[in-house]
């Protein structure tokens, strides 16, 4: 029952106005990628937050890429849109998988399947007189030994109730769990993490002091158009990790004005379990803020 | 012990690629090739001494390629011809090991693509110059070195728009230095052939 309550909804949705385009040659891409648009609540309400997610089901073999594809690829894109009053976060990237593309030469990406969630905040006055639509467009290129491009707008809507979890909501919680974890506050497995200075000329050098100590340790940057970094070391001592690398900025107004590029350090914790830390990585100096006021987080 | 284990393995991995990465260094001289086109005839980078040279990696099997050519747009054709007038040669390449000339002369049809389109099956002009992904754009500029390396644009990311290789040639053109020698490319990976 419950499944056809979920399921049924979406597929009629997908059917009446998926788009899905592919070159002539290629296989038909709806059977390569699902992509279907939940939520873990079944009803909003104003002043409240809930999440969204595209759920991508992936042909086995065939891949999805990260924020960052790596060497090649393209990155998923998900791209909400909401009536006035309501606002989607940014999308929560799940910790991704490492594949060699060839050459040497690695990729970031998913592989079965991917939920890519953002949160939903609801203005608390907004007016709940009648249901709330949320539409995503989503694009992805996935890729086996050839690559296909995908595309779908998808929509759903919510009634307006007391929040109450929805049929996906156990979904969402499972996915939640692959989340990178922030590096500061009490979930962070990282005590500290500061730059120590280079060793040459524009190499970069990061300190990462855990908890406990990790059993691997591996970097995945995600500098996308902005920036890259190369001639990666990880050198682990207990539970100290020093992180060097030798940054190339490929586009300068597109780096955040910290002058920081996102990355996941992905780790296996003492119990072998496979974890994603998130980590802002200095490639640049940080630009002046225009008021001169703004302060530069640290790391 | 398993954790040195894999950071050799990471290491190892990492500074293959950037290896790779070095084998096209920006203001190093060019790697020159000689290579057949859709049509048979031989192309060799020497023969456009002088001249300022751009270099396409091509695969009509993937769709950011395709992305880039019609129906769905006209980058890199408008590109060429806009700058064919200014003496800048254009020519396509593919690596595909799988692919052979008759592939190319279809391709070139099937895309009306009227410059060259070079086959590279074996792969080895494409490791010399480290092409990552279809499309991959390299400039070569008129004294024979590499001046661009990347990108045909930034997908329409960021601020505005920008075609990193139109850019460029406008500098390389105008004399100057190329502002943003180096993006990261992106697209399919070129389906290399085994080593051999």
């Amino acid at each position: 029952m419950i499944q056809v309550r979920s399921i049924l909804p979406a597929a009629l949705l997908l059917a009446a106005i998926g788009s899905a385009r592919a070159g002539a040659a290629e296989a038909e891409p709806g059977q390569l990628v699902q992509a279907r648009l939940l939520t873990n609540h079944a009803t909003f309400k104003p002043g409240s937050s809930f999440l969204v997610g595209v759920h991508f089901k992936i042909r086995p073999k065939w891949h999805l890429y990260w924020r960052d594809p790596g060497a090649s690829g393209l990155p998923t894109e998900v791209v909400f849109q909401a009536p006035t009053g309501v606002t989607v976060g940014p999308l929560r990237w799940p910790v991704p998988e490492k594949f060699d593309q060839g050459e040497g030469l690695v990729g970031y990406g998913y592989q079965t399947e991917l939920l890519l969630a953002a949160e939903v905040h609801v203005a608390d006055d907004y007016r709940a007189d009648r249901p709330l639509r949320i539409e995503a467009h989503t694009r992805w290129l996935a890729c086996r030994e050839s690559c296909v491009a995908g595309e779908k707008k998808l929509r759903l809507t919510l009634a307006p109730g007391p929040s109450k979890p929805g049929a996906d909501s156990a979904l969402f919680d499972q996915w939640q769990k692959r989340l990178p974890l922030p590096v500061r506050g009490p979930s962070s497995p990282a005590r500290s993490v500061h730059a120590l200075p280079g060793k040459a000329q524009g190499q970069q050098r990061i300190a990462l002091e855990w908890k406990q100590t990790p059993q691997s340790v591996d970097c995945y940057p995600a500098g996308g158009t902005a920036a890259g970094i190369s001639d990666i070391t990880i050198e682990n001592r207990r539970t100290t990790t020093t992180l060097t690398y030798t940054a190339t900025i490929y586009s300068a107004q597109d780096l955040p004005a910290d002058g920081r590029i996102p990355a996941v350090i992905v780790y296996r914790d003492a119990e072998g379990v496979r974890r994603g830390l998130q980590l802002a990585l200095p490639v640049a100096p940080p630009r002046p803020a225009p008021s001169g006021g703004a302060r530069v987080p640290g790391l | 012990m398993s954790s040195r284990h894999l950071c050799s393995a990471v290491l190892g991995l990492l500074l293959a690629c950037s290896a790779a990465s070095a084998k096209s260094a920006i203001g190093a001289a060019a790697p020159a090739f000689e290579l057949k086109d859709q049509n048979g005839a031989t192309v060799t980078l020497a023969q456009f001494k002088g001249k300022t040279v751009v270099l396409e990696w091509a695969n009509d099997g993937c769709p950011v390629w395709r992305g880039h050519h019609r129906p769905r747009k006209t980058t890199m054709v408008d590109l060429q011809a806009r700058y064919a007038e200014k003496g800048v040669i254009w020519l396509a390449i593919d690596s595909t090991a799988s692919h052979d000339a008759k592939r190319l002369k279809a391709t070139a049809e099937r895309f009306q693509i009227a410059y060259p389109i070079l086959d590279d099956h074996a792969g080895h002009v494409g490791r010399a110059y480290g092409a990552r992904t279809t499309p991959h754009m390299f400039i070569i500029d008129p004294s024979g070195k590499l001046a661009y390396d990347g990108a045909i644009d930034n997908r329409g990311q960021g601020d505005e728009p920008i075609n990193y290789v139109d850019r460029a040639l406008t500098e390389i053109l105008a004399a100057k230095p190329v502002s943003t020698p180096k993006t990261k490319p992106y697209g399919c990976g070129v389906k290399y052939g085994k080593r051999k």
